[in-house]
């Protein structure tokens, strides 16, 4: 496959968020604001890349070698689980002032689905290095699109006149769904 | 008066506190998976046999485990105990394995899991953690099938169950007739509608019992004052 | 909760990481082979398609640049299958199987699905290029397939991916880069003489007749268009012709020769039917008789029937 076609399929075809339905809950949680939306866009991005590229050596280099590949998952989270902590170390030290933007989503990260579902979907789909960076490039780049898509929309939202029970959360949904529908369009683009 | 209570909060549990559809934990899978009665069973099964070990073993552990890395140690219990699943799935339920996919994996971010292992299960005992877990995955299996059963109604027109061990149907039940379902409750779409307005539904019984609270509180403090 | 040293957290983790572990071990040795023997199961109803009754194993650790293999299986002292899914023409793509013998012959080549159309496409799954496929080694050329162009050369690539792996598998030399000649087009539906070809609108000049045989240069509109830029000006059939020479026996009506001086259309495509063979069937033809059509150049085999039409009126008008 090309890489071109890895990138855009993770990116618009089968958004995280649309279609493989991954990291709803930050999603939920910080589409209220645009400013908070890039940061964890940003978060995610650079969270879900680091954790592809450890997570494909470390298959590939230390699991495979000694038939452990049934123990990818435990090695896997606890991997995600500890590059989060160490970025939100290193970023706390170097640099207060991204701390300060970045740093508050850092540890919501290790409890989003996404990157745990893109480093077993780069091992599941067989790719090499090369396609396992475009990949965890362009899912969470889609994630982030969907984030500030979603902000902006939000924004509006809360001027909006909306039956009592679907305040907040369900017709963000509803919302989503007409996003769902808009993106299928995207299918025939590969 | 009892037994009342008991049943008030069995339901006030499974409908007020729903994890999925009151506190927005666990969203993704319900999403993904409900688009059959089957695989929503099959998936709160999983989720079930996993929050109740897990909240077992987390609960043995808790005393010795210090605060430090309480996490990992968790996390580690929950993916092992998930991937150990995964497998007997792979294994006896292929067909199932094969259509719940990655969920499976996914179970270990589920967030209802760490959540009751952190909140509830590092600070009880052994069989009120069993409880406990028992009780949030029967929940979620509820909210699951709520889900699959407008999804697989309203998409494919029929209700069916089959064994997941051999694939044989059970039984299937056309509710609408051919040419009238609505295939979009099949799709990405149809989920975001259904669980909108099933956390709709579920806000709005919360409402309306806080607002009867409150009247009743109200009438209560009126009736106090007329008293004296 | 109690502060503990670092020495008891590093040792917790362990023990419970090695615990863990050796569950995992445990439960994986006994479901590993129950999800092996499914996995061929599921595989099992296509694989007997190519090798009955055969034990299958199969091959996982199998490097794949192109990525089109899906599944490698062996079957036990037969040879080996390739599942293969690439796209042709319907970007939902097309899955088959090709199979190898062990000596090297192909063992057997069975599309699973496809939605390729009908009639074109279609037909790289279709008996004569099934026969064509079987009879091939693993260290021969994959043929093409006039007309099915694209579906084919997917066809070539998943095929060349299997023959990758099983030559190198087995230590046969082959070169992988020979091109093999073109599959011949089938035949299609009959092209009567006396069909109404009106919209070639063939032009007739008489070069000779010396009153047994008649000679006749004749035009007549090709596929191809003479000014590509020139579509808006569709009154003009600005369309490329084609054109030949044709002799007529004035007695019997019957063309003695038939011969293309100029042709106009697609390379390739229109020309299938303009091959040596293709005008020879017009010798000995009368305006009763029919030519045989070439399928994916249909419009070419017309144009060539209407030019003989055209020949054979211009004789009978003497």
């Amino acid at each position: 496959m090309n890489l071109l076609t890895i990138f855009l399929s993770g990116m618009l075809i089968n958004n995280i968020i649309l279609s493989k339905f991954l990291g709803i809950c930050p999603f939920m949680g910080v589409s209220t604001k645009l400013s908070s939306a890039v940061g964890m866009g940003l978060a995610v991005i650079f969270v879900i890349f680091g954790a592809s590229v450890f997570s494909w050596v470390l298959y590939y280099y230390a699991l495979v070698p000694l038939g452990l590949e049934y123990m990818k998952l435990i090695c896997f989270i606890l991997l995600i689980a500890s590059f989060v902590q160490f970025v939100e170390m290193f970023v706390k030290k170097t640099s207060p002032s991204l701390y300060k933007s970045l740093g508050i989503y850092l540890p919501l990260i290790t409890t989003n689905c996404a990157v745990l579902y893109v480093t077993l979907d780069n091992i599941t789909q067989k790719y090499n290095f090369v396609e396992t960076i475009v990949n965890s490039i362009g899912v969470p780049a889609g994630f982030m699109l969907m984030l500030v898509i979603f902000a902006t929309i939000r924004e509006r939202l809360d001027s909006a006149d909306v039956p009592e029970a679907f305040k907040g959360n369900p017709i963000a949904l509803v919302v989503a769904a007409i996003m769902a529908i808009a993106f299928t369009a995207f299918a025939g683009l590969v | 008066m009892s037994e009342k209570k008991v049943k008030r909060s069995f339901a006030s549990e499974m409908i007020l506190n729903n994890p999925v559809f009151g506190l927005y934990l666990g969203i993704c899978s319900s999403l993904a998976i409900t688009t059959t009665i089957n695989n929503a069973i099959g998936m709160g099964v999983a989720v079930i046999v996993v929050l109740v070990l897990s909240n077992i073993v987390v609960s043995l552990l808790a005393p010795i485990t210090p605060d430090e890395i309480h996490i990992p140690v968790y996390i580690v219990i929950i993916a092992s105990l998930v991937t150990i699943v995964g497998m007997l799935m792979q294994a006896f339920t292929p067909q199932l394995f094969s259509a719940l996919g990655a969920f499976i994996d996914l179970i270990v971010v589920n967030c209802i899991i760490l959540g009751r292992a952190e909140a509830y299960a590092s600070k009880n005992g052994v069989l009120a953690s069993a409880r406990d877990g028992l009780m949030m995955g029967l929940s979620y299996t509820f909210s699951l099938l709520a889900m699959a059963f407008i999804r697989q109604l309203l998409g494919t027109g029929t209700l069916s169950l089959s064994n997941p061990m051999t694939n044989a149907e059970l039984f299937s039940l056309r509710l609408i007739p051919e040419g009238f379902e609505i295939e979009i409750f099949k799709q990405q779409t149809g989920a975001f509608l259904t669980f909108a307005v099933l956390a709709a539904a579920v806000t709005a019984y919360k409402n309306a019992t806080d607002k009867k609270a409150a009247e009743k509180e109200k009438a209560a403090k009126v009736a106090a004052k007329e008293a004296q | 909760m109690k502060k503990e040293s670092t020495l008891y957290k590093v040792l917790l983790l362990g023990v419970l990481c090695a615990v863990c572990g050796t569950l995992l071990a445990g439960v994986n040795s006994i479901t590993a082979p129950i999800i092996e023997a499914a996995a061929i199961e599921k595989e099992k109803a296509n694989l007997e398609l190519i090798y009955p009754g055969a034990s299958f194993k199969e091959v996982t650790d199998y490097e794949d640049p192109t990525g089109l293999i899906q599944g490698v299986y062996e079957a036990e002292g037969q040879g080996m299958i390739y599942k293969i899914k690439n796209t042709g023409y319907n970007s939902n793509g097309f899955t088959f199987m090709i199979a190898f013998n062990n000596d090297g012959t192909v063992g057997g080549y069975t599309v699973l699905e496809h939605g390729e159309t009908n009639g074109f496409g279609s037909r790289a799954f279709e008996e004569d290029y099934v026969n064509t496929i079987k009879g091939l080694t693993s260290s021969d050329p994959v043929p093409l397939l006039t007309g099915a162009t694209i579906t084919t050369t997917a066809v070539q690539q998943g095929i060349d991916a299997a023959k990758a792996h099983f030559n190198e598998t087995n230590g046969i030399s082959y070169d992988p880069n020979a091109v093999a000649e073109a599959a011949p087009a089938p035949a299609g539906d009959p092209l009567p003489l006396n069909d109404d070809y009106a919209q070639f609108k063939c032009e007739v000049e008489e070069l000779s007749n010396d009153g047994t045989t008649a000679k006749y240069h004749v035009t007549s509109r090709g596929f191809g268009l003479l000014d590509p830029d020139g579509m808006a000006s569709h009154s003009g059939h600005e369309y490329k012709r084609n054109e030949a020479e044709i002799e007529v026996d004035l007695a019997s009506m019957k063309i003695v020769n038939y011969t293309l001086t100029v042709f106009g259309d697609t390379e390739g495509i229109g020309d299938t039917a303009t091959t040596e063979d293709k005008q020879q069937e017009f010798v000995g033809k009368t305006l009763e008789d029919s030519i045989d059509s070439v399928t994916g150049a249909t419009w070419t085999g017309k144009s060539l029937a209407a030019m003989a039409q055209a020949a054979l009126n211009a004789a009978s008008g003497n």
